[in-house]
């Protein structure tokens, strides 16, 4: 992980530098884990809904596999028990036999016992609860329950058969038995007395027990399941009439009534005329998701369902991993991001350290830089002051050695110049001739040394040697030369006079080089405190402050240090087509 | 009767090369050696020479220095420079310190005897390679160093004068042609020497000196 720091810390730096040049880095990284672990959270969700809606739509499909199965046997449950009753009503062997007995009057007998014998088989044979036999006037004749009854209900259905001829199934209602009273559902079909007649004589009543016959077929479920379970409802006024057992509540048939405007009622929305996968309440109250279908040709609806708590158990397992997964990524970023602060952090401190080490070493460098300098600075005037002692020396010796010897050898041969051409008059020449080359020897050495060292520095002193020099470069160069010192009879120690001496002279040279002057005024003086000032103005070219070769080439730095080793400094002040000042101070002692 | 002379000069070679030269003279008689300023007075003092050939570099005293004392103590006596040299300064200065006569050593063989001779008399005898610089300066060309406390240069009094009339430095410089910041130097150096720190200072100083009327 901290090599993926590192490799972050790279690139972070990279894309900090495009993105976002002014954003700290802590909210950078703050910002990248932030959006990062809402990118885990939300693929998280997305996996978790996605899954959700897939246990979703499987349930809601093995609902409706399971609704469609039981409605259809629900259907033909009931189509086949139509076609049972009408048969029983039109084309059997009882129909003859009721209409035979109606013809002769409806009395009991042993014709009544036949056909109510004969009820009594169907009953058994087919499970029906009671048969009846209802006239046309919907007055009960003949029953396998005796006394023969019918209720409200049947009565009407009674009536509607007479007048349409059709089978008709009642919706579930109460037994009229006053003793139990049970749900049931009636068949009712017409009875003909002839097999192509046209109106019936009477009604069949088949009483079936749903119990037996219809909870069987709905009421058991496909696979196993904790709470899944199909339920038969209908409407009664305004309620929702439960007309089968139910599963988590028993005897609940047509004991319980719901309220049809309970909005989120699976049984009510089915009865609201809803159909398909719904989500809402069942009768506990408790959430399911279900499937509302229509039993075609009936009153009745049939409502597959299963707690939602149920179809999703599995759910919250795998939600369970999926938010341990990405509590683990998540985990996993926010290590990676504290890594990379870290590792930033790391970096900082470490880049601060070198710098500080940095610093440091360039501080204490330029330290030793400054020393050296000093060092130099010194070691340059000492070398300066050896090297104009030597020259003095130099000087001395060839004046001292060469010069008076060579002036008494040009003495010595005019002392006897007289006597030889008086002996020998061809010699005059020859001895001229040496005369000659001596005064030239002399006059070279004399040379040599007045270039070691001014002539008249030592015997007359700086003023008088410097107004020499000013008044030979005057005439020289044809520039109008000053000399101005103040006092006249300004003095200074030897050590002193040499330098001062040369920085005019190079001066006078660098005037003579290079400005193009035609005024040079060179003033010393000295104040009441000591303190000397030696300045060299021209009015020449100048130069701009900025040219450092001029500073190299006219030697200006060399003419600092000296300045510097007599324990004073040089100031130059130079304007372009005005002129250059250059100022030497000398601070007293 | 012949000239005494005393002969000053610090290598022992050209004295004797000198004295060689003046023993073959019959109206020069040398009385006296000097090696160096301070004996020289000394001989001097006992000899009582009429003329003195002294060497300008000499160690301690030099030879203008001696000179000088030589002349204030005997005003009779007649000095002749003697030096290696011919720069006009040396000359000035000894000429300026009484010397009545300046020879380059080198030359002395052929004029030593002549320009003892000439001195005795009362005469100034300055070898040609000396002369044309006395001329230079008698044409004031050379500037006298050193004499005066207020020792104002040429130039320095024309600004002078200009600026005690109240002329500004660019009308200064217009009228002598010369650059403005030279007449800037120029009156830096005025008010130094003077000691004078305005204009009016400046204007009763030239008054006095006589550079301008009141």
């Amino acid at each position: 992980m901290h090599g993926i720091a590192c490799g972050l810390v790279s690139a972070q730096d990279a894309m900090m530098q495009m993105l976002f040049p002014r954003l700290g880095a802590k909210s950078f990284i703050a910002g990248v884990f932030a959006i990062l672990a809402a990118a885990i959270a939300g693929v998280g969700y997305l996996v978790f809904d996605y899954q959700r809606q897939s246990i979703s739509r499987d349930a809601a499909e093995h609902l409706s596999v399971v609704a469609e199965l039981r409605a259809q046997q629900v259907a033909s449950w009931m189509s086949e028990r139509r076609a049972n009753a009408r048969m029983q009503g039109r084309h059997s062997f009882l129909a003859d036999e009721i209409g035979r007995w109606l013809k002769h009057g409806a009395v009991e007998g042993d014709a009544a016992a036949a056909i109510k014998s004969r009820f009594a088989a169907i009953a058994e044979s087919y499970g029906y609860r009671t048969v009846t036999l209802v006239d046309a006037e919907g007055y009960p004749l003949l029953s396998t329950d005796q006394p023969p009854e019918i209720n409200a209900a049947e009565y009407r259905a009674a009536a509607e058969v007479m007048r349409t001829g059709n089978v008709v199934i009642s919706d579930f209602h109460l037994s009229a038995n006053k003793d139990k009273r049970e749900p049931e559902i009636d068949i009712l079909a017409p009875v003909y007395a002839g097999q192509h007649d046209a109106s019936p004589v009477a009604v069949l009543v088949f009483d079936i027990d749903p119990e037996t016959s219809l909870h069987a077929l709905i009421e058991s479920w496909p696979i196993p399941s904790r709470s899944a379970e199909t339920l038969l409802v209908g409407r009664d006024e305004n309620r929702v009439r439960y007309l089968t057992d139910l599963r988590h509540q028993k005897d609940a048939q047509f004991n319980l009534h719901l309220p049809l405007d309970q909005p989120d009622l699976v049984e009510a929305m089915g009865l609201a005329g809803q159909q398909g996968v719904v989500t809402g309440v069942d009768y506990r109250g408790v959430k399911v998701l279900a499937f509302l279908r229509p039993i075609p040709d009936s009153p009745w609806f049939l409502v597959a369902k299963v707690d939602s708590a149920e179809i999703y158990a599995p759910l919250q397992m795998r939600a369970g991993i999926t938010a341990l997964v990405t509590a683990i990524l998540i985990l996993a970023a926010a290590l990676t991001t504290i890594a990379w602060a870290r590792a930033r952090r790391e970096r900082e401190e470490k880049l601060q350290r070198a710098n500080t080490e940095l610093e440091e070493r360039v501080k204490s460098r330029t330290a030793d830089l400054e020393k050296l300098r000093q060092e130099l600075q010194a070691l340059v005037a000492v070398q300066e002051s050896f090297q104009e002692e030597e020259r003095k020396h130099v000087a001395r010796e060839l004046h001292d050695e060469l010069a008076q010897k060579l002036t008494v050898l040009k003495l010595q041969i005019a002392s006897i110049t007289s006597v030889v051409t008086a002996r020998d008059p061809g010699l005059t020449r020859q001895i001229q001739d040496m005369s000659s080359l001596l005064s030239e020897a002399i006059t070279a050495v004399a040379g040599i040394a007045a270039n070691l060292r001014p002539v008249l520095l030592d015997p007359l002193g700086l003023v008088t040697a410097l107004h020499e020099l000013v008044e030979e470069f005057s005439e020289r160069t044809g520039v109008e030369c000053e000399f101005s010192v103040h006092p006249a009879d300004l003095s200074v120690d030897d050590g002193l006079a040499m330098p001062l001496y040369r920085i005019v002279q190079e001066s006078l040279t660098n005037v003579a080089r290079h400005a193009q002057a035609t005024e040079v005024i060179v003033s010393l003086y000295r104040d009441p405190a000591g303190k000397i000032t030696l300045d060299i103005n021209d009015n020449g070219r100048g130069f701009s402050s900025v040219d450092q070769s001029v500073r190299k080439s006219f030697g200006l730095i060399g003419m600092r240090e000296r300045a510097a080793m007599l324990g004073g400094e040089m100031k130059i002040h130079s304007q372009p087509g005005v002129g250059t000042s250059i100022e030497i101070i000398i601070p007293a002692g | 009767m012949s000239i005494r002379v005393v002969l000053a000069d610090d290598h022992r070679m050209i004295i004797a090369a000198l004295r060689s030269m003046l023993e073959k003279e019959s109206d020069i008689a040398v009385v006296g050696e000097a090696g160096d300023g301070a004996v020289l007075l000394e001989v001097v003092a006992r000899t009582m020479p009429d003329v003195a050939v002294v060497d300008i570099a000499m160690p301690g005293m030099n030879g203008i220095e001696a000179t000088r004392r030589l002349l204030a103590g005997h005003p009779r006596l007649n000095v002749i420079a003697l030096s290696a040299y011919s720069d006009r300064r040396f000359v000035l200065e000894m000429l300026n310190a009484g010397a009545k006569g300046y020879l380059v050593k080198a030359s002395a063989g052929d004029e030593l005897a002549r320009a003892i001779r000439a001195i005795a008399q009362g005469q100034t005898y300055l070898c040609p390679e000396v002369a044309g610089s006395i001329v230079e300066a008698a044409r004031g060309r050379t500037a006298p160093a050193g004499s005066a406390s207020a020792n104002l240069g040429r130039r320095e009094r024309e600004v002078l004068a200009l600026l005690a009339d109240g002329k500004s430095s660019s009308e200064i410089a217009a009228r002598l042609h010369i650059a403005v910041s030279t007449v800037e130097v120029h009156r830096r150096n005025i008010m130094r020497k003077l000691d004078l720190h305005n204009v009016a200072e400046l204007t009763k100083y030239a008054i006095r000196e006589g550079l301008i009327s009141p």
